[in-house]
């Protein structure tokens, strides 16, 4: 068979899937499509290694494939659909089976593991948006991080003695979050979870047997996208970013690292699961990158067993490797955005998933550079939203690779932080970042409404806030593109229509519409709401509110932490008192939004 | 008087040793069009300035003291009668330009008018806490690029005698363009930008200097005044300098950072607590540690800062959390989370400080002193300066004020072994701020008091009385080897008696945990 007919085969099989998806992944049956030859992206987010054969799993986001290769042989042995999104991957403990997270089906995805071979074997529905999977130690249960339904889901698993009605999972326990999680860690011999928030610097504390919600606690910082436990379970690593509203977006203070900084901290798990009154009591901070070489977004935290610590620095296309006997980290070079880390059996090799490039790094970390990069397969060509794709995620954008678009606006939507930057026309009187979630169609853009088109709020942000070179018209093209194709965030809940129909009389009666008209609802104007700035501004353009139950701060210097106390305590705009019904079915409406 | 201050050397990076404001010039040299024109709208612009203090500035004096100031200023040593009282019932804007207007010298004229006006602002200033700086958005732009130790430009200082428009270079900065180029300190420019600069008045070669970076200068320099310049083509760029030095200089930019004979200790001297400062301490600190040395003294003598979020950062790397330092606003109480990176984690530390030690380096000393136990070695602070300036725009681009919009605290504030309140009486510390203000001034209106009513001194631990003299100027040719200084003596005194004692602790600690 040639290969151009194995191909079409492939793409027939695929659209088959496509019709057929949910019957299909029913059957039961070895995911036998071998993808692995189709052009396509693939966007590798998560890998583990498995088997005595060192086998590489890696699932692909963009494809929904788990590809599987062969780090020894540098070869991709098979590459199988199993979903629509895939988000993340863990490997059951008893070495024979797979789970995979897939944010867009809502779903975990059992897989039967038999050398290089997959079986779906059961799916599971969880809350919108499964983006994080953590294991326990002893693999029974399993987490998973839903962003959009801002709750974990604990999983009782049973693989291999199944229940009655051969389920081999179940949801045991929904733990509703105050804020959108990813990225997660058991401590305490697993009987903690810590939460990380997906956008800002919470963290929440669970207790994974009672499936309780013990403490939600501020880290200083936001983009938590990377965490591990280290030394035996006695650290808890977080990489993160800071941003510091004291400071300006300028030259200057981007170079020292005065306004954003990447960092790696060493939390006590100690302390966080005894949820001492100090988070941060006995914890050390890391600054990575430093002046003229920043580090953008670190990511995913590797510990090794030699107590080595490796950080993806995705940003940059970067591996932080801590050195052998200095403090600091070696940087080494791998491919775009990496994404996903493990390390070889013998501790030799880190494996590194490049998520913009779809390929893998292998490093060598006595030799202390990638001694190679494996590409997961042929790749279609890009749309002009997929390189801006590309531009979004890119620290080299801004002066000496410090930040990306993603550090302030984490995968487009927001850190929640203040920023002092020349988007209202002058220093001294930093704002939130604005979500870019369902902004493309909200124009003019910027809190002061200063900005009639997207390109040119971009072109400033590279060159301003960033600090970067200015960006080609092709560039900026792409970024918009790219920008636009962000959909607003889901709500959160199922809409209460008695509630939501009163809440939306109220949000007429109030003239909330007059600002905030719907389908977008926000104005192109500004207005006067009795909100000032430091400079005394007191003209804003009003954020759209679609998605603004997502949202976790509130106006421009986020004064207010809640929907509710937008009302209750600011009383932004209200023309009378509200009874707590009212406010509630006002709020209930918004959150449907 | 502009002029005649300026007098031999004006450096090309014209602030390197920022003064605190009281202490120097107070006016930037592009405060033209604040002084220009008829009296009376200089007298309704002195106006404005006022509103603005009264409107921005964290503890500001009533507009009555302001203008009072002012005028005792230009009247030097003798006020002229009925002018308390006069001053004491203007209200409005009218009236506050009439009093100016009948108070003002009546033999003024041309030139000498200038300079009055300058002194008028000078008089008012000091009755606002922390005193007033008027300066271009252009010259404040560089202030701001030389606050965070990324001055743009050739870096080279220049010096002219009076008015001769004969400039030559007084010192070049080793890792500046004009040292890599190979241009030389005691040599001439004579070409600037491709005009010859006996035609240009010193004010215009800077700016002719300066530029973006990456942007290009043409100059002609050559070794004597009248000699014929070779032709030199320089891109400017950053002109890093250091903020903070060890005890011995090796070669330029080359300093040893440890002292003691016996038993090696760190030595480092803080000259700007700038955008640098905290990257440059990790730099020693990783050299220190690569020597074996694990205690140190952190000079503060001298140490200067105008920027708050470099102080914070300072004080953020050198303590391990431990809660918020803030500054007392108009608005309230502001503060920031230290957070827990910490240089010289655990390692034993001595600061030192003098009677003259100020500003963000006393607010610093206090707080290592509190919060990390440092051993603060030298003489009691004054507690006398301690503002957090911010820059205003003027109306109508009349340039930028600076003024003092907060005022360095402490959450908590720091008392002595005996319970009470370290601070000093209102004349103690006015006599301090009298003499860091080295003027005249000060003691001709209590208004200054206001500034001096300061709670938070530093009580060194070791106390030193000393007349050496040792210089802490950064741009001075020669420095001191500190390494006789009877401070640092003390320090590596104080520092060993904390060893043993730490030393002989550790050991009765791991005796009872094992």
């Amino acid at each position: 068979m040639t290969a151009a007919r194995r191909c079409n085969r492939c793409i027939v099989r695929l659209s088959l899937a496509a019709l057929s998806l949910g019957a299909l992944l029913r059957s039961a049956q070895p995911q036998e499509a071998d993808v692995s030859r189709t052009p396509r992206l693939r966007r590798p987010v998560a890998m583990v290694r498995q088997g005595d054969e060192e086998r590489l799993f890696v699932a692909n986001q963009q494809s929904g494939s788990i590809s599987v290769i062969d780090p020894g042989l540098n070869k991709i042995v098979a590459e199988y659909a199993v979903g629509r999104k895939l988000s993340d991957l863990v490997a059951l403990r008893d070495e024979q089976h797979l789970a995979a997270a897939d944010e867009a089906a809502g779903q975990l995805i059992l897989l039967q593991r038999r050398g290089a071979t997959l079986k779906e074997l059961e799916r599971l529905d969880v809350p919108a948006a499964p983006v994080g999977l953590e294991l326990s130690d002893d693999g029974g249960q399993l987490a998973a991080a839903c962003l959009w339904g801002r709750c974990v889901a604990l999983v009782d698993l049973v693989v291999g003695k199944q229940r009655a009605g051969g389920k081999n999972w179940r949801v045991a326990k929904i733990v509703e979050l105050p804020f959108a999680p990813r990225k997660m860690c058991f401590i305490a011999e697993s009987t903690k979870l810590v939460v990380a928030d997906a956008f800002g610097g919470r963290l929440a504390l669970v207790d994974a047997e009672q499936g309780k919600l013990l403490s939600v606690r501020d880290l200083p910082g936001h983009n938590l996208r990377g965490m591990t436990t280290a030394g035996g379970g006695r650290w808890l690593l977080i990489a993160h970013q800071t941003a510091s509203p004291l400071a300006r977006a300028d030259r200057e203070d981007i170079h020292w690292g005065a306004l954003l900084r990447n960092n790696l901290r060493w939390l006590s798990s100690e302390y966080v699961a005894g949820e001492h009154a100090d988070l941060l009591a006995a914890s050390r901070l890391e600054f990575l990158g430093g002046p003229d070489n920043g580090a953008a977004d670190p990511g995913e935290v590797l510990a090794l067993s030699d107590g080595r610590v490796a950080v993806a620095v995705s940003g940059v296309d970067a591996l932080l490797l801590s050195r052998d006997d200095a403090a600091g980290y070696q940087r080494i070079d791998v491919g775009r955005r990496p994404a996903a880390l493990a390390a070889s059996s013998d501790g030799q090799r880190i494996y590194v998933c490049n998520m913009l490039s779809d390929s893998l790094s292998v490093v060598d970390v006595s030799q202390r550079r990638a001694i190679a990069e494996l590409s997961l397969g042929p790749q279609s060509d890009l749309t002009l939203a997929e390189r801006g794709e590309l531009l979004f995620y890119d620290g080299r954008l801004s002066l000496e690779g410090w930040m990306s678009c993603h550090s302030c606006h984490p995968d487009g939507h927001t850190n929640n932080q203040l920023i002092d930057n020349l988007s209202d026309g002058s220093y001294g009187d930093p704002k939130r970042s604005l979500t870019l979630l369902g902004a493309g169609d909200t124009r003019p853009w910027a809190w002061n409404g200063g900005m009639p088109d997207i390109e040119r709020q971009l072109r400033l942000s590279i060159t301003s806030t960033m600090q970067g070179r200015d960006p080609t018209d092709e560039q900026i093209a792409a970024l918009a593109a790219f920008v636009r194709s962000l959909e607003p965030p889901p709500k959160i809940q199922p809409p209460d229509r008695n509630a939501v129909e009163a809440g939306q009389k109220l949000f007429d009666e109030l003239g909330c519409r007059n600002c905030h008209p719907p389908p977008s609802y926000t104005a192109p104007g500004v207005f006067d709401v009795g909100l000032s700035d430091e400079h005394g501004r007191h003209e804003f353009n009003p954020p759209s509110l679609r998605g603004v139950s997502q949202r976790d701060r509130y106006f421009h210097d986020n004064r207010a932490a809640t929907l509710d106390s937008v009302f209750s305590k600011h009383k932004h705009q209200l023309k009378r008192e509200l009874s707590e019904e009212q406010l509630a079915a006002l709020v209930t409406f918004l959150r449907s939004l | 008087m502009l002029a005649s201050s300026v007098r031999l050397c004006a450096f090309l990076i014209a602030v390197l040793c920022a003064f605190p404001l009281l202490g120097g010039e107070p006016f930037g040299n592009s405060q033209g069009s604040l002084v220009d024109g008829e009296l009376p709208d200089f007298a309704r612009r002195a106006f404005q300035v006022t509103q603005l203090v009264l409107d921005k500035h964290a503890e500001p004096p009533t507009r009555q003291e302001m203008l009072l100031c002012g005028l005792i200023a230009v009247h030097a040593d003798h006020s002229p009668e009925g002018l308390s009282r006069a001053v004491s019932e203007v209200k409005t804007e009218d009236e506050f330009v009439q009093c100016l207007l009948r108070f003002w010298p009546t033999d003024s004229n041309g030139a000498g008018n200038t300079a009055l006006r300058h002194d008028f602002l000078r008089g008012l200033g000091l009755a606002a806490p922390g005193g007033l700086e008027f300066q271009s958005a252009k010259d404040i732009a560089v202030q701001r690029q030389l606050d965070a130790n990324r001055y743009v430009g050739i870096g080279i200082t220049l010096q002219s005698a009076n008015n001769a428009k004969i400039y030559q270079i007084g010192m070049t900065f080793p890792r500046g363009p004009a040292a890599k180029a190979g241009i030389k300190a005691g040599e001439y420019l004579i070409e600037v930008d491709g005009v010859k600069a006996e035609e240009l008045s010193l004010e215009q070669v800077v700016d002719r200097l300066r530029g973006p970076e990456g942007t290009t200068v043409p100059l002609g320099v050559a070794r004597k005044a009248d000699g014929k310049p070779r032709a030199v083509t320089l891109t400017r760029s950053v002109v890093p300098r250091q903020m903070v030095v060890g005890c011995r200089q090796l070669e330029p930019e080359k300093w040893d950072p440890v002292v003691g004979a016996e038993v090696p200790v760190g030595y480092l001297r803080i000259g700007e607590i700038g955008g640098s400062t905290v990257a440059e301490l990790r730099e020693y600190e990783a050299e220190l540690h690569a020597r074996q040395v694990d205690s140190l003294i952190l000079d503060l003598r001298g140490a200067h800062g105008r920027q708050l979020r470099h102080a914070l950062a300072l004080a953020d790397a050198l303590l391990d959390g431990g809660g918020a330092v803030g500054v007392r606003l108009r608005g309230g109480f502001k503060s920031a989370p230290l957070d827990r990176d910490c240089l010289f984690r655990d390692w034993p530390m001595a600061v030192l400080v003098t009677a003259d030690t100020n500003g963000f380096a006393e607010w610093l000393a206090g707080l290592l002193q509190q919060r990390r136990g440092a051993i603060v070695v030298g003489q009691q602070t004054t507690g006398a300066w301690r503002f957090v300036l911010s820059s205003v725009e003027l109306p109508d681009n009349w340039g930028v004020m600076t003024l003092a919009t907060g005022v360095l605290e402490h959450e908590n504030p720091p008392r002595n072994a005996a319970g009470r309140s370290l601070s000093t009486t209102v004349e103690n510390a006015a006599a301090a701020r009298r003499r860091i203000i080295g003027s005249h001034l000060s003691r001709l209106h209590p208004a200054v008091r206001k500034a001096a009513d300061a709670p938070y001194v530093v009580t060194p631990d070791v106390h030193v009385e000393s007349s050496h003299n040792e210089s802490f100027s950064l741009l001075s040719p020669r420095q001191p080897d500190l390494t006789q200084s009877p401070f640092v003596a003390s320090a590596i005194k104080a520092l060993a008696k904390a060893l043993g004692k730490a030393s002989s602790g550790k050991q009765a600690d791991s005796g009872k945990d094992q």
